[in-house]
C-alpha cells in the first residue's frame, strides 16, 4: 500500500496530513482575503481542491498485499 | 481480573474475571434479543459515553448554546449535530483502541510518535492543563448558581461561603472513581447519568413554560445557516471543532479500560457513544438553544457570560418553579464537568508520567484534587492570561494529536488486523482533523491580524 511507504522520516500518510494542513491554511488565508475584499479567490479555490484531493486520497485504509490480490 | 492475569489498565484489576465473562456472554447473547432489550442492556452496561457528555456539556459549551439561542434564535441548531457527528468518528477510533486494540494509547503514541506528541501534547496540554485551567469557569458558574438557588429558595448563601460545599461534593464524588473495583466506577457513572437526566428534565420543563416555535426549530436543525462574513466562519469552525476534543477522546478510551472492556465490548462502546454521548449532547443543546431563542432572542445588550445569561433568563421564565428548575438543571452542568475533569486530570497526570494508576495512592488523590485550584474563582477573578495561554496551546495541539491517532488507527504494526478497514470511517476522521486544523490556522491568522 503506497500510503504505508516510508519516505524519509515519515510514512506517506503522515506527509499527506502535513500537506493537508498547508492546503487548509491556503484555503483559510484565501478566504480571509475574499472576506476583506482583497481578491484571494485563486488561493481559496486552490486550497479547496488540494484539501478535497488529499482527504479523498488519505482515507484509503491500508491493506496487506495478500488482501489486494 | 482474568485468571490472575494483569489487565491493560490497573483500575480494572479488581473487577472479578467472572463478572467480565458474564458481561461478555450477555453481550454475545443480545444479538438474538429484541431491540428494546438490547438498548436497555446497553444503557445499563454503558458509562464512558455519559462521562463524555458530562465533560463536553460544561460551562463553555452551554454558554455557547445560550449565546447562540439569544443572538441567532434557532438558526444555528444544525451546528450541534455536525459537531457531534464529526466527533463520533474519532470516538469510534478510541473505542477500537480500547476494546479490540487493548492498548494504553498514550503509551503506544509515545513509542510510535515520540514523547512530545504523547506525553506533552496529549497528556499534559490536552488533558492536565485543560482540567486545571477550565475548572475555574466551572467553579465560577457552579458557586454562582448555588447562590442563585439559595436566593430563589429565600435564603442567602453567597459564593464567598458556598465554595467549600462545591469543592467537597465534587472532590468526594471524583475520589470514589475506581474504589472497590467496579463499584466506584459504576457509582460515578450513575451519578453522571442521573445528572444528565436532571439537566434534560429541568431544561425541558423551562421549554414547556416558554414554548417552542417548532417550524423555526426544525428549519434551524436541518437547514445550515451562518452569520455573514468572518464571524460565521469563526462560529462554525470553533463550535464544530470544540464539541469533542483530546480530553473527551482520551477519557472515553481510559474510562473503557477502567471497566475492563475487551474485544467483545466494541459494540457496547459504539452504542454507548451514541446513547451516552451524542444523544444527551444533541438533546440538551437543542433545549438550551430553544429556551434562549424563545426568550432572549431579539433583545438588545445580550450578556456574554454564563452567570449573566442565566440571570437575564430567570425573570423571563415567569414562574418561580421554572426559574428554580432552570437553576437546578444548570447547576448539574458545572458539577458533572468538574467531577469528570478531576478524574481526567488524574488519568492524564499518570499517563504523562508513565505511572500505573492506584486509587489508594496519594499521587492519584492529589492529581484528582489538583483541578480544585479552580475554587479560587469563587472569590477572585479567573486567571484570564493562563486560560488564554492554555486555550492557545490547545488550539495549536489538538490537530497534531488527531493526526497521531489517525495514523495509529491505520498502523498495521499497532493494530494488526484490527486497524481501520473502512474508507468512510477514515474520511470522517479526516473531516474532523480538517476542522481542528482550521482552529489552529485561524488562531495563527488572528495573531497576525489576517483574519477579520
Amino acid at each position: 500500500m503506497i500510503l504505508d511507504r516510508k519516505i524519509g522520516p515519515l510514512k506517506l500518510r503522515a506527509w499527506g496530513l502535513i500537506l493537508n494542513f498547508f492546503a487548509n491554511g491556503i484555503t483559510l488565508f484565501g478566504l480571509s482575503k475574499v472576506l476583506q475584499g482583497q481578491g484571494g479567490q485563486t488561493l481559496l479555490y486552490v486550497g479547496i481542491v488540494f484539501t478535497v484531493i488529499l482527504l479523498l486520497g488519505l482515507a484509503f485504509p491500508s491493506r496487506d498485499d495478500k488482501e489486494l490480490k | 481480573m482474568k485468571s490472575g492475569l494483569k489487565s491493560i489498565y490497573p483500575l480494572a484489576d479488581q473487577i472479578p474475571a467472572e463478572q467480565l465473562d458474564r458481561e461478555a456472554a450477555l453481550l454475545r447473547s443480545l444479538n438474538t434479543k429484541p431491540l428494546h432489550t438490547r438498548l436497555l442492556t446497553f444503557l445499563q452496561l454503558g458509562g464512558p459515553g455519559f462521562f463524555g457528555a458530562a465533560l463536553t456539556l460544561g460551562a463553555g459549551t452551554l454558554t455557547a448554546a445560550m449565546l447562540s439561542g439569544a443572538q441567532f434564535g434557532y438558526k444555528t441548531l444544525w451546528i450541534s449535530w455536525v459537531a457531534i457527528g464529526s466527533g463520533l468518528f474519532m470516538m469510534a477510533a478510541m473505542a477500537r483502541f480500547t476494546t479490540k486494540g487493548q492498548l494504553r494509547i498514550i503509551e503506544v503514541q509515545s513509542k510510535r510518535h515520540g514523547f512530545f506528541v504523547a506525553r506533552i501534547l496529549t497528556a499534559f496540554v490536552g488533558i492536565v492543563c485543560v482540567a486545571l485551567a477550565f475548572n475555574f469557569g466551572q467553579v465560577a458558574l457552579g458557586t454562582h448558581l448555588i447562590e442563585s438557588v439559595a436566593s430563589t429558595a429565600g435564603f442567602s448563601f453567597p459564593q464567598a461561603w458556598n465554595w467549600p460545599l462545591y469543592g467537597l461534593i465534587t472532590a468526594w464524588i471524583a475520589l470514589n472513581y475506581g474504589r472497590g473495583g467496579a463499584r466506584g466506577v459504576i457509582f460515578v457513572e450513575t451519578f453522571m447519568k442521573i445528572s444528565l437526566l436532571i439537566m434534560l428534565v429541568c431544561f425541558t420543563a423551562c421549554l414547556f413554560v416558554v414554548g417552542v416555535d417548532w417550524s423555526a426549530a426544525a428549519r434551524g436543525f436541518f437547514v445550515p445557516w451562518l452569520p455573514r462574513g468572518a464571524d460565521g466562519i469563526d462560529l462554525f469552525i470553533a463550535s464544530s471543532a470544540a464539541a469533542v476534543g483530546v480530553m473527551d477522546w482520551m477519557f472515553f478510551h481510559y474510562a473503557g479500560h477502567a471497566k475492563g472492556w475487551g474485544p467483545t465490548h466494541e459494540g457496547l462502546a459504539k452504542v454507548d457513544m451514541f446513547t451516552g454521548l451524542a444523544l444527551p449532547f444533541l438533546l440538551i443543546n437543542f433545549v438550551v438553544v430553544s429556551v434562549f431563542a424563545a426568550t432572549l432572542f431579539g433583545s438588545t445588550n445580550i450578556p456574554t457570560s454564563a452567570p449573566q445569561l442565566s440571570a437575564a433568563l430567570v425573570p423571563l421564565l415567569g414562574e418561580k418553579g421554572a426559574a428554580f428548575a432552570f437553576q437546578i438543571g444548570f447547576l448539574a452542568v458545572p458539577i458533572t464537568t468538574t467531577v469528570g475533569m478531576s478524574i481526567a486530570c488524574a488519568v492524564g497526570v499518570h499517563e504523562m508520567m508513565g505511572w500505573d494508576p492506584d486509587v489508594k495512592s496519594w499521587r492519584w488523590k492529589l492529581s484528582i484534587l489538583a483541578p480544585q485550584i479552580g475554587l479560587l474563582a469563587a472569590f477572585a477573578p479567573s486567571p484570564i492570561f493562563l486560560i488564554i495561554l492554555i486555550a492557545a496551546a490547545l488550539s495549536l495541539s489538538n490537530n497534531i494529536v488527531s493526526w497521531s491517532l489517525f495514523l495509529l488507527l491505520n498502523d498495521k504494526e499497532v493494530l494488526g488486523a484490527n486497524r481501520s478497514r473502512s474508507y468512510f470511517w477514515n474520511l470522517g476522521i479526516l473531516v474532523q482533523i480538517t476542522l481542528l486544523n482550521g482552529v489552529a490556522i485561524m488562531w495563527v491568522l488572528n495573531r497576525f491580524g489576517l483574519w477579520n
